[in-house]
């Protein structure tokens, strides 16, 4: 495409490549930490999860077996008595832990099933964080180069329009017409 | 993860949005155009789309939190 490039001054155009290129940077930075943060979730999930909630699993059926041991202890003292066995301490004490041990066990279910749900719904996240992750990784470079390529025609232009317009009283650069940067940058 | 990966992006594009508002004024010609339609608006479409899947990443990680993660007590 050619036509003319109309702008008041090449600052103008260093200013756009600069802002484009500070955006880049924070881009990046924000690609690169979400891409950590997965990382960390994925392995959360994958190791650190699994591995607390079979410990705490194990370490309840210890817990659980002694509670179980106490209250048939309990139960054993008041046998050929008339006694009550006041057990009720015991009782509750298994109860509790047995209820410990079922949410421990879901918990793991539930890692189970988020594993599969998890690995979907990154392939998804991946997927549509493509586009700014092209732009960050070469994209916005070749903007960058695009607007160099307006400056260097716009420099170039001048060059040759500044004695032109010091004879006719004009600024130069507020509307001129130069190369077209875009047939350099398509023969790259 | 979390929500402010997002708004930190959205933030970046709303700085270079407001300096690229500022050089349109003295900027307005056929090649401003192209460059408004073909380079940037992609750039701003793909920061949309970055941060809705952030956001919705941020909402599905703390799901799986709580699901998951050490039962907090009340």
């Amino acid at each position: 495409m050619s036509g003319p490039v109309h702008v008041q001054s090449i600052e103008v155009l260093q200013a756009v490549k600069a802002a484009m290129l500070k955006f880049q940077e924070e881009a990046q930075a924000v690609v690169n930490g979400t891409d950590m943060d997965l990382r960390r979730v994925w392995h959360w999930l994958e190791h650190e999860m699994p591995s607390y909630w079979q410990s705490r699993m194990k370490r309840l059926e210890v817990d659980l077996n002694e509670a179980k041991n106490a209250l048939f202890r309990k139960r054993l003292q008041a046998q050929g008595t008339d006694r009550p066995a006041f057990d009720t301490v015991e009782k509750q004490e298994v109860k509790r832990l047995e209820g410990e041990l079922e949410k421990a066990r879901l918990r793991l279910e539930a890692i189970r099933r988020w594993r599969m749900r998890f690995e979907r719904d990154v392939s998804e996240f991946n997927a549509r964080m493509r586009g700014i992750k092209d732009e960050v990784g070469g994209g916005i470079e070749r903007h960058g180069e695009f607007i160099d390529g307006l400056i260097q025609a716009l420099e170039a232009y001048s060059a040759i329009a500044v004695p032109k317009a010091s004879s006719s009283g004009t600024s130069a650069g507020s509307s001129v017409q130069p190369t077209d940067p875009e047939n350099k940058e398509t023969e790259k | 993860m979390s929500h402010s990966s997002a708004g930190r992006l959205k933030s970046a594009a709303l700085d270079f949005s407001d300096v690229l508002t500022i050089a349109r004024e003295h900027w307005q010609d056929q090649k401003a155009e192209e460059f408004q339609k073909q380079r940037i608006a992609p750039i701003l479409r793909s920061v949309e789309t970055a941060c809705l899947a952030m956001d919705e990443m941020a909402q599905i990680v703390a799901q799986m939190q709580r699901e998951c993660g050490p039962i907090r007590e009340e």
